[in-house]
């Protein structure tokens, strides 16, 4: 196979980056930006003592690393930036005084930003803007930053397979080698059962048992109609819509439910959390008498709307598409191998970077334009540009440091046979019980690369192998892993640094990985357990 | 002289591990392993500066 004996020292080994990571960033409370180098470090210890990495092998991965991080810190970048525009225009209160008016329910409006305005965003955009677009939001409405980041991370994870237009759904495809029209059904039935238990999570983050309960009847109704509506497109071979739609039949639910006093209106009785943080103090969105004009919150939602526009536009017309993503930087990689005969095949593409159609540069595009409606409108004065900018160098340049280095480990971990290594271990460690752990291996891999897309591609030729080996339903240990890699999108590293980095937690990620991971594990249990049953019954 | 701020420090090491990166995707398809080695060393030394600047 190309990796080492699967024994215990090498699995230890080959998880020893990770156990590295978790134990200072959630341990020690060190920033991704410490905890990062040290990792990879370790990685490259492993690596080259234990794995046989040669040195091409190192500096080739090293240079994909680079690439992906450009990639994505890309995103990163520009959505601070488009943060920060919409932010010094005072929109980011009008918003939130705009959603008050939707609902001045504290418990809705999580799971209206935190649970659907975040489906709908992964729908159309994904790669991380939910999070990073939604967080900064909600700290300026006067949520805690912590949960912020927490609710929406939980939020937004069951929409990522069919979201940024099914990737990670095509990718699982693709890998696996079984048309999507066999692993629609699977795929969407257990995501649509991760909708109502992520929704749970948003609202548990923001006031445990109490708020679940305020919230069951839109968490059951809503739930219901997002997990259907994603699950019959899904069918219907709609892949690339079927998040999208199902965050915006979300959104329309929830106008029309916030119609019932009971979930438009704040009881008077109870105390609220706490709130810290926010440019806008929670008091004054729920106490305020004064009703923002409608206009307003048009303006004000103004560069998310073109957004919308711009993604949208840019995946229905097909000349726009094509001229957009005309320019595209590309490096070509050789085979690369170890010395016990790990592979990697040559690539002459490994994710190419198109300047002008990447995500980062539609928010670009969608600050721009912000910019310009902002200032016509006399909301930004001159300097605005200059302060953005100096603002999201601020808030971006430390988690970029993490984010950089925890690529490079990862690439080191998959290039070297590692990560294969680990996610071997657990499937011959399990046998019969495998299906339990399938969707934990998903997870395992977007810990470790931040993406359900690579994650299918690392690990879904091995779920299906062995799914094949132990007898087991191809199709729901397959619909098991894309789960399981959606749900790592609330875990991994490089998308918390994300979300903290733009809500203003910058080097404060363990709080948030130690509760993110605590709803990652009770929600992956559950469709471990779901997918355990499934796969007897088939 | 006056000893760099932790900004520029860290300005430096994202900068160096993208540069330092690539520049061994260049070495190494020259084929010059020495080069590769030594700017794998530099970026080892750049991770523990990473680290002192976290």
């Amino acid at each position: 196979m190309g990796i080492p004996d699967v024994d215990l020292l090498h699995w230890l080994a080959a998880f020893a980056p990770i156990a590295v990571l978790l134990v200072l960033m959630v341990g020690f409370n060190w920033g991704g930006a410490k905890a990062g180098p040290v990792a990879w470090l370790v990685a490259l210890a492993v690596a080259a003592g234990f794995y046989g990495a040669r040195l091409d092998l190192i500096a080739y991965s090293q240079a994909k690393a680079g690439l992906l991080s450009i990639w994505v810190l890309y995103i990163i970048w520009a959505a601070l930036f488009l943060f920060h525009i919409v932010d010094l225009a005072g929109s980011v209160s009008t918003i939130g005084r705009g959603i008050a008016r939707i609902t001045e329910n504290r418990v809705m409006q999580v799971l209206l930003l935190a649970w659907i305005f975040t489906t709908f965003l992964q729908g159309i955009a994904g790669y991380g803007v939910p999070v990073a677009v939604v967080a900064p939001l909600m700290v300026g409405m006067g949520f805690a930053p912590v949960t912020a980041v927490v609710a929406t991370s939980v939020g937004h994870s069951w929409s990522v397979t069919f979201g940024s237009l099914a990737a990670s759904f095509f990718a699982l495809s693709g890998v696996s080698e079984i048309p999507g029209s066999d692993l629609a059904f699977e795929a969407a039935l257990l995501l649509g059962i991760a909708c109502f238990l992520c929704g749970i999570g948003a609202v548990w983050s923001f006031d445990g048992v109490r708020a679940v309960v305020r919230a069951a009847g839109p968490l059951l109704i809503l739930g219901a109609l997002m997990a259907t509506t994603q699950l019959l497109l899904a069918v219907l071979g709609a892949y690339s819509l079927a998040a999208f739609t199902a965050g915006c039949v979300g959104l329309l639910g929830v106008v029309v439910m916030t119609r019932l006093p009971y979930y438009r209106f704040e009881p008077r009785q109870r105390v609220l959390p706490p709130v810290q943080g926010g440019s806008v103090d929670a008091a004054d969105i729920v106490e305020s008498t004064t009703p923002v004009p409608l206009r307003e919150v048009a303006l004000a939602f103004s560069a998310y709307a073109i957004l919308i526009v711009i993604v949208l536009g840019s995946s229905v017309i097909t000349p726009l598409d094509d001229a957009i993503n005309s320019v595209s930087i590309n490096l070509s990689f050789p085979a690369t191998s170890t010395t016990f005969g790990w592979v990697n095949e040559a690539t002459n593409s490994y994710r190419s970077i198109e300047p002008f159609g990447h995500a980062g540069a539609m928010l670009l595009y969608s600050a721009f334009l912000g910019y310009a409606i902002y200032r016509q409108s006399g909301k930004l004065g001159r300097g605005a540009l200059q302060q953005a900018v100096s603002r999201t160098v601020a808030g971006a340049l430390t988690s970029s440091i993490g984010i950089v280095t925890m690529v490079g480990m990862a690439l080191l971990m998959m290039e070297s046979g590692m990560t294969y290594l680990l996610a071997q271990g657990i499937a011959d460690v399990a046998g019969p019980v495998f299906p339990l752990l399938a969707p934990f291996i998903g997870v395992l891999g977007c810990f470790m690369t931040g993406s359900n897309t690579n994650s299918n591609i690392l690990f879904g030729a091995l779920q299906r192998d062995t799914a094949t080996v132990l007898g087991l339903p191809k199709a729901v240990i397959l619909a098991a892993q894309t789960a399981g890699g959606a749900l790592g999108s609330m875990v991994a590293p490089a998308k918390i640094i994300v979300g903290c980095s733009t809500a203003g937690l910058s080097g404060q990620e363990g709080p948030v990985i130690r509760q993110c991971v605590r709803y990652g594990i009770v929600i992956t249990t559950i469709i471990g357990i779901i997918t355990l049953i499934w796969s007897e019954l088939s | 002289m006056s000893k760099p701020s932790k900004r520029t420090i860290r300005v430096v090491v994202l900068i160096g591990i993208f540069v330092l990166a690539f520049g061994m995707y260049i070495s190494t398809e020259a084929g010059s392993d020495s080069v590769t080695a030594a700017l794998l060393a530099l970026t080892i030394a750049l991770m523990v500066a990473g680290i002192l600047a976290g």
